[in-house]
């Protein structure tokens, strides 16, 4: 444990010196990309989401979340509420299946859909490729929650990626992203991700707890957080069609 | 010209074991007709508000991928499919070119999906006058941020109160009203007749007393701002703002109409460019030949067109996922029609109508032995009566006929009281009025259930219905025929 920290306390220090005054953006958001791959294995979590929306009550859905991202996969199986218990998603790439227990039917859903009728989306739940994706337009210093940061703004390299433009607020000392700021192609603010705290799992870093604001839909808001986090090897058949429809019998 | 009276004189004679056979026959022909005719007239409900919704019965689109390889639907060229309708002689009342999106509208945080329609309007002025606007008017839209929006899609997004109360309202009412009478019963109890018919007059009040504000309401809400979520052709995130420029009455609610070239600015198409290219015929009959004509007219003309005998009976959605998961260079170009987007209607139609000719085969299968049965017995009491007309000097093929005739009667007076039957179950339905049910409007036509009996079903279940009427009496007729003359008199029943 003591090494372990020693030697994430070394890389914060390590990473601070090398992008502290001018950032070179090409390694920062590559590095940003790297802190929450687990490209040479897997991770798995419990996650519930707390949706508010005006006028009805919270809804609350709790899920099991498996990952590859070597792969590009993820696996997400309901939990609850008991009506959705055993619904699933399965994504492998670009592509998404649902999987509903009672029809006993997978149908193909899109990564840019809002996960659950929440404020999240399917692709929140895919690892980050900051560094393939986007390059940074400006940025400017300044402080967020009393640290240091860069507020850098992101435009999409291509047509082909599904939020055109994103603020980040990314803390100087470890670059973890605190904020970021979601913008359609006509420039409008779409949503806002606040993420307060971070858990270090075998030296990457997952959120332990994000609020999703909807700035469309006014009043709307998600938190998800992220327990029980392991990097525990899974095996394959977690990542296939047959384990949705094996976990439901 | 005596057989035919003599052959009603003895049909007369046995009018109870006659009525029954005809009954039995009428009934299989009602049920023919009522089925046909019910399913026929959903059919065409559905054919024609899906072709007024689609703006056409003929469609005509092309897709290429874009550099991620996401399939695009646009349509940039055109000039040879408008000469290859002209050429064909597919007379047609208009033709649309629109761009579609799906997306989130927003308002105050309300939210309904919906398709909007990308319209030139300027093109389609048909459209401004078709719509029956409550407020506003489509005047200005071309090139401007206005949207139009059914009263249906006004009353989700909480922009006007809704006409009907809700059951959440409803069962408010109902516990106001159940305390009410059970304080003033002295019983402790509510007479139920009493709340129904209290119950009733209050849910009509407040639904009267909410009208005025609803209306009220509808006036207002032209100029009101919108927020449209939505994805480029290639797959990015966009939202926009229209204004509210006119709130038309659906009788079902689909699209939200807005400029072409705003929403293909949106959507990230050119502005000249549109994803489907819509024909109104005049004459939809034969449409499946038309548009294999018409596929068969654009191959010759250089279009690469997607292959026709893969486009009928599927839907484009279901084309379109198979043309994503191929790989191709250009453009490729598909013809479709109205019937292959309702392939499913039109197959749970024909299984409908598969089922009822099964009942029908299985009703006349019945009948037939019936007939056999009641010509044999009608035979054997007849046997003296026929060695008479024998003696008298009437020839076999006369007594035969004489049977045959009875036969046929009965089985025109079946078909034709079944048809009658079936026409007044058809009339009766049609009298009935769904227009509270937005959900069943599809299938309407004008707020009640259409129907439609093709001539074709008419001549055919008379000559199925004759055919085996006759089958069924010739063998006791051929039986009758063959009597000795001296033998039948002879006989003591």
């Amino acid at each position: 444990m003591k090494k372990t920290i020693i030697v994430l306390t070394g890389s914060f220090i390590l990473a601070a010196s090398a992008f502290a005054q001018a950032p070179d953006w090409n390694r920062t958001l590559g590095r940003i990309d790297e802190m929450g791959d687990f490209e040479n294995g897997d991770f798995s979590a419990e996650i519930t989401l707390v949706s508010q929306k005006p006028g009805e009550d919270d809804t609350v859905i709790q899920a099991r979340y498996f990952r590859r991202d070597r792969d590009d996969k993820f696996v997400i199986v309901m939990l609850k509420p008991d009506v959705q218990r055993g619904q699933g998603y399965l994504s492998i790439g670009d592509d998404l299946w649902f999987y509903d227990p009672e029809s006993r039917k997978f149908a193909f859903s899109s990564l840019k859909d809002s996960f659950q009728d929440s404020d999240a989306q399917n692709s929140d739940f895919s690892s980050s490729s900051l560094r393939e994706d986007y390059s940074v337009e400006s940025y400017a210093d300044g402080k967020l929650g009393g640290a240091d940061i860069w507020a850098a703004v992101l435009v999409a390299k291509d047509k082909g990626v599904a939020v055109p433009k994103r603020k980040l607020w990314i803390r100087k000392d470890n670059l973890l992203v605190m904020k970021e700021e979601h913008y359609s192609l006509s420039g409008r603010l779409m949503r806002t991700i606040a993420i307060p705290k971070y858990q270090s799992v075998s030296g990457k870093f997952v959120p332990a707890s994000m609020l999703i604001v909807d700035a469309i839909k006014v009043g709307e808001r998600t938190q998800i957080t992220f327990a029980s986090p392991s990097v525990e090897k899974l095996p394959d058949s977690v990542f296939t069609k047959t384990y949705l429809e094996r976990v439901n019998q | 010209m005596v057989l035919p009276g003599i052959a009603l004189r003895n049909l007369s004679r046995q009018k109870r074991r006659n009525f029954l056979l005809a009954g039995a026959l009428a009934f299989g022909v009602m049920v023919i007709v009522a089925v046909n005719g019910l399913v026929g007239g959903l059919l065409s409900s559905i054919q024609r508000n899906a072709s007024d919704l689609i703006t056409g019965h003929i469609f005509f689109t092309s897709m290429y991928k874009d550099v991620n390889g996401r399939l695009v639907q646009s349509v940039d060229d055109d000039s040879r499919m408008i000469a290859a309708v002209s050429e064909l002689g597919l007379d047609h009342v208009f033709m649309t070119r629109r761009t579609g999106a799906g997306g989130s509208i927003v308002f105050n945080g309300e939210s309904a999906m919906r398709q909007l329609a990308g319209v030139d309007w300027n093109e389609e002025s048909y459209l401004a006058k078709s719509l029956q606007f409550d407020a506003g008017s489509a005047d200005g839209m071309a090139g401007s941020d206005g949207i139009i929006v059914s009263t249906t899609l006004a009353e989700m997004l909480g922009l006007v109160p809704k006409s009907k109360l809700d059951a959440v309202e409803r069962d408010g009412l109902r516990r106001e009203l159940a305390a009410k009478l059970k304080a003033g019963s002295g019983t402790g109890k509510a007479d139920r007749k009493l709340l129904q018919r209290r119950l009733k007059a209050a849910i009509a009040a407040a639904e009267e007393a909410r009208k005025g504000v609803r209306d009220e309401a509808i006036a207002k809400s032209a100029g009101e701002t919108l927020i449209v979520q939505l994805s480029t052709i290639h797959g990015q995130q966009n939202v926009g703002e229209f204004r509210i420029r006119g709130i038309y009455r659906a009788q079902f609610d689909f699209s939200a109409y807005v400029d072409r070239t705003t929403l293909n600015r949106l959507v990230d198409m050119p502005d000249r460019a549109y994803n489907l290219l819509g024909v109104y015929l005049k004459d939809p009959s034969d449409l499946d030949a038309k548009t294999v004509r018409l596929h068969q007219a654009l191959v010759k003309a250089g279009y690469d067109m997607y292959p026709i005998e893969k486009v009928m009976g599927r839907g484009s959605g279901d084309i379109a996922s198979e043309l994503q998961r191929t790989d191709f260079k250009g453009s490729k170009y598909l013809v479709t029609n109205i019937n292959n987007e309702l392939g499913a209607f039109i197959r749970i139609a024909d299984g409908v109508r598969a089922a009822s000719g099964g009942l029908f085969a299985i009703i006349m299968a019945v009948i037939m032995v019936g007939i056999v049965n009641t010509f044999r017995v009608v035979v054997y009491e007849r046997t003296r009566e026929i060695g008479t007309m024998r003696a008298l000097g009437a020839r076999r093929s006369q007594v035969r006929n004489l049977f045959l005739l009875e036969a046929l009667f009965l089985s025109l007076g079946g078909t034709l009281v079944g048809f009658a039957a079936g026409f007044l179950i058809l009339a009766g339905v049609h009298l009935m009025e769904f227009n509270a049910f937005t959900e069943l409007a599809f299938f309407l036509e004008r707020g009640r259930l259409a129907w439609r009996v093709e001539p074709g079903l008419l001549a055919g279940s008379l000559a199925v219905v004759c055919a085996m009427t006759l089958a069924a009496a010739s063998m006791p007729a051929g039986k009758a025929a063959r009597l000795r003359p001296a033998n039948a008199l002879r006989a003591q029943f």
